[in-house]
């Protein structure tokens, strides 16, 4: 698990708004190994939506390095550089209604991506996009379906053959199932780690659901309000949660059981959002724990070994 | 199970359909509950499964055409909702029955100050002035942990959480002997929905009121419910109280959804999910509507309807293996 | 393989035009106009085959003016003894085809500049929204009268000052539709694959984009034949002795007491094409959207 596919150092991404700068994401440094699974976790406005943009080359970014196997992807200026990479890079996003165009079929919208990257052609091509479909677990009846026809599981199978068809290394999962019911969810998770034991798939999950995350990734990231505040494999940080917004993140989650119920950390406030943010901890108004230093002096990260690193002044 | 006398809501065999150009689609079939007061219902079942609609019939809300709702009885606060005329529900909802959803944008309006919401929903329902109204109104604010100094703001200017909290005031305005509350907390992230879900359980103890939680997570249930009711279909496919439900669930769907979420408590390497989608509802299954995805299905479960047998005191399930049809068959809890 | 052949479906070629046209035929407003539609074009149209111009529509006949409806001249003649069945048909021929190919002019241009807007933005949008705004500034009757007074009064003049004014509008419109179909996810999906700007534009925005607006082109046929109209009334659309139906509403209100009918029926035909149009474009904005389905 040490050979590193994407090395991503000092990433920003600031967006302009009319009250001043908005730090979306705010120097982050991390790795994503070889066929793992990292999970980027966070409630809305943290960022991690945007993080999975500038990965997938959707956004440019303000500023940092992401490298790809070498390759500087902030670096890559014309048609020509980018192609080669947007072919190994991929997307499967969160709404299965508007991630699919309503007027293309099922066979349209996965053979979209051969279309575009000249891969096989003619017979050949068409007989790639059923092999995909069967991969997904499509039946070939929806072949000539649209959109508007199918069920939102079946909308997301279509999703994930776009993003396969190109046999992608690294795959951006953008909230995959937060927008589906819960038998549904369990078939597509199941789905997607399938998919990766079989071709070795590197993926970003993007999520705000812990049970989710815990369950699919292998290394978690929790954001808050542009930043990274806890990293660690996952067994560890469920295990040892060491930052306080980990801690609540945690026990905020409803248990489906009636046994051992925990005591619950409650925050106070709200998540704000991140518009020219003052240098102090960005979690200090809702920690119970935050001392004067907290408001006063932005934490650096603390390597606490073995891959876990928090950005907290109590480490 | 308790006496009639102290049943708050009873509804019998409710039946919703629509007729519309493609067939009839059968929203709702056959499904019964009671409620005591201060109690609270857990409605939990998947999209399409028939939860709001069951709601908006309690209410009376189900637009007729198309809609429509028929029962053997539904009786509020022994009054039979049937008979009412739509003057008369319409003082029975928002006085004595009040209902949350799930948007909380969608429920305010945006050219009120939330005070005047609040005080406009108190005033609807008691004669006092519009001065003492609006005292009432910050008391209530207060109450669900809003501060006195916001209370004459806009509900722009209020966070998500912030503006269900006003949402959950103003259908409390009245002290509502039931709460119907649909999805409240799911466009919340889970930090404000573990502190809209703390509110709610201090207001149900502290104000007695009865509430019908309609979700899809089973997590939420726990949290707050005393009794359970799984929907699929438009029927109540398993019921009983919390701990009959998640310590020994009998129906294979419910035990499917239980194997469908990933446990932040366990590891599994895969989730046992359950096979196909939900049915369409114009189009229903014959015999028991879950046959077709369910793993422990005979053919014998797509001739029978199976009944909501009573398998022990007050937790029904409806299986043809609680009926003896499928011999040798036993539900195994999930893993 | 031949064996999954066998049950493969077949993928046929099931296109959105196709579905429209199922969903159109249960539409009966949108029925009843296409049909009212197709009746005026084929009698408009097909006038040259029944009808000479020299003698059956603009040769004056002293004898017979301003002759109540009989059964030589079903609707009566006009001040100078024409038949005016026979002027509306040959009037409708004209004013009909103006209104389509200003229509098809404003719609492409519109379109065209409207899709550059929204998919480049920033100054290039400004740019472009900043000219529609002051053309559309100018009421559009008067800025037509304007640009068709500085030319001739040519048919193809009046097209392209009636195209002119119809540009901004329609970019407007375009833009605003392609802004909100370029936030969908299906766009960065594209993008993301490495798509070309032109393909994103051609097969994935501008088609969703465009069937709300199918609907308010179609209409706006009936605004450009309300608008040759009023420029032929006021007297600077198709001169005379050509007929047209508002050059004919003027020429017949000095009689409008006494031979009400030489004002009527070209009204009536102004009236009926409008309202086919409107039915038609109301019916194809319900059957272009994918997700109606009844």
């Amino acid at each position: 698990m040490s050979d590193p596919l994407i090395k991503v150092s000092g990433l920003k991404k600031y967006f302009t708004v009319s009250t001043g700068e908005l730090h979306a994401v705010d120097g982050l440094d991390f790795e994503i190994s070889r066929g793992g699974t990292i999970g980027i976790v966070g409630e809305s406005g943290c960022g991690k939506s945007t993080l999975g943009r500038l990965l997938a080359m959707l956004l440019k970014p303000t500023a940092g390095s992401i490298l790809f196997e070498g390759t500087e992807l902030t670096a890559l200026k014309d048609k020509r550089q980018l192609k080669p990479m947007q072919q190994r890079i991929q997307m499967i996003f969160q709404d299965p209604f508007s991630s699919l165009n309503p007027r293309m079929t099922t066979f349209d919208t996965i053979i979209e991506p051969l279309k575009i990257h000249q891969v096989s052609h003619g017979a050949e091509r068409e007989e790639k996009v059923y092999e995909i479909m069967n991969t997904v677990g499509l039946s070939e009846r929806f072949v000539n379906s649209y959109p508007h026809e199918l069920d939102g599981g079946r909308r997301q199978r279509i999703g994930i053959a776009r993003a396969l068809a190109l046999n992608p290394d690294f795959i951006v999962c953008d909230e995959p199932v937060s927008a589906l019911d819960v038998s549904i969810q369990a078939q597509i998770l199941n789905l997607l780690k399938t998919l990766q034991q079989r071709f070795g798939y590197t993926y970003m999950f993007i999520t705000h659901d812990l049970a989710v995350v815990k369950h699919i990734s292998h290394e978690v990231l929790v954001m808050y309000l542009g930043e990274m505040v806890e990293k660690a494999h996952t067994e560890e940080l469920f295990k040892n949660p060491r930052h306080p917004y980990t801690k609540a993140l945690m026990s905020a989650i409803p248990v489906p059981s009636i046994h051992g119920k925990k005591e619950r950390i409650l925050l106070e406030g709200e998540l704000t959002s991140p518009i020219d943010p003052k240098p102090a901890c960005r979690f200090a108004p809702r920690c119970e724990n935050a001392s004067e230093q907290c408001r006063r002096q932005a934490p650096g990260i603390t390597d606490l070994g073995d891959g876990h690193s928090v950005r907290c002044f109590l480490e | 199970m308790e006496n009639d006398r102290d049943k708050l809501l009873d509804v019998q065999d409710l039946t919703v359909r629509f007729y519309t150009d493609d067939g009839v689609v059968h929203a709702v079939n056959g499904v019964s509950l009671s409620l005591a007061e201060g109690e609270t219902l857990g409605l939990v079942g998947e999209t399409g499964a028939g939860k709001t609609t069951t709601a908006l019939a309690i209410l009376g809300l189900v637009p007729s055409p198309p809609g429509k709702t028929e029962s053997s009885a539904t009786i509020f606060d022994r009054q039979d909702l049937r008979l009412l005329k739509e003057s008369e529900y319409r003082k029975v909802r928002g006085n004595k029955i009040s209902m949350i959803f799930q948007d909380p944008m969608t429920s305010l309006n945006p050219t009120m100050t939330v005070t005047e919401q609040i005080a406009e929903a108190i005033r609807n329902h008691r004669n006092i002035t519009r001065q003492e109204a609006k005292v009432e109104a910050v008391k209530m604010l207060e109450t669900v942990r809003i501060p006195a100094d916001r209370a004459f703001e806009y509900p722009h200017q209020f966070s998500g959480g912030m503006k269900q909290r006003v949402v959950i005031a103003i259908a409390l305005a009245c002290n509502p002997k039931l709460l119907i509350a649909d999805e409240p907390t799911t466009a919340l992230d889970v930090t404000i929905q573990a502190q809209v879900l703390e509110l709610m359980k201090e207001l149900k103890n502290k104000l007695n009121t009865a509430i019908v939680m309609i979700t899809h997570d089973l997590g939420i249930v726990s949290e707050i419910c005393d009794k359970v009711a799984i929907m699929y279909a438009g029927e109540i496919v398993e019921s009983g109280s919390l701990e009959q439900i998640y310590d020994n669930p009998r129906h294979p769907y419910t035990n499917g959804l239980f194997g469908s979420l990933p446990d932040i408590e366990k590891d599994v390497e895969f989730l046992s999910s359950i096979e196909g989608m939900m049915p369409d509802p114009a189009d229903l299954p014959v015999g028991c509507k879950f046959h077709p995805r369910c793993k422990y299905a005979r053919p014998v479960c797509s001739e029978q309807i199976p009944n909501n047998n009573e398998i022990e005191p007050g937790h029904f399930a409806r299986c043809l293996i609680y009926e003896g049809k499928l011999p040798g068959q036993e539900v195994k809890k999930y893993v | 393989m031949g064996q999954t052949e066998a049950v493969r479906p077949h993928r046929k070629k099931r296109s959105l035009w196709t579905d429209a046209w199922t969903r159109m035929r249960r539409n009966r407003s949108a029925v009843i106009g296409m049909a009212m539609f197709a009746i005026i074009l084929l009698a408009c149209f097909l006038s040259p085959f029944y009808l000479n111009y020299e003698t059956n529509v603009i040769q004056p006949d002293l004898e017979a003016i301003r002759q109540l409806p009989t059964e030589r001249h079903v609707l009566g003649t006009d001040e100078l003894g024409r038949d005016i069945l026979n002027r509306i048909i040959w009037g409708g021929r004209t004013s009909i085809s103006i209104a389509l190919a200003a229509t098809v002019f404003s719609s492409v241009l519109g379109i065209i500049i409207g899709a550059v807007a929204a998919y480049y933005g920033n100054v290039i949008d400004s740019v472009i929204m900043r000219v529609a705004d002051v053309f559309m500034a100018i009421p559009s009757m008067l800025l037509m009268i304007t640009l068709v007074s500085v030319m001739q009064p040519t048919a193809s003049n009046l097209v392209i000052a009636m195209s002119v004014s119809g540009i901004p509008g329609i970019a407007r419109i375009v833009r605003g539709q392609m802004l909100s179909v370029m936030r969908n996810e299906y766009i960065d999906a594209v993008k993301g694959m490495g798509a070309g700007s032109l393909r994103i534009v051609v097969q994935h925005a501008l088609p969703n984009a465009l069937s709300p607006l199918i609907s308010q082109i179609v209409s706006s046929v009936a605004g450009e034949i309300m608008a040759i109209s009023g420029l032929s009334f006021i007297g600077i659309g198709i001169q005379a002795p050509a007929p047209e139906w508002g050059a004919m509403l003027a020429a017949g209100r000095n009689y409008i007491r006494d031979q009400p009918y030489l004002t009527t029926f070209p009204g009536i035909a102004i009236v009926l094409t409008v309202v086919s149009l409107t039915l038609l474009g109301d019916g194809l904005r319900d059957a272009l959207d994918p997700r109606m389905k009844r």
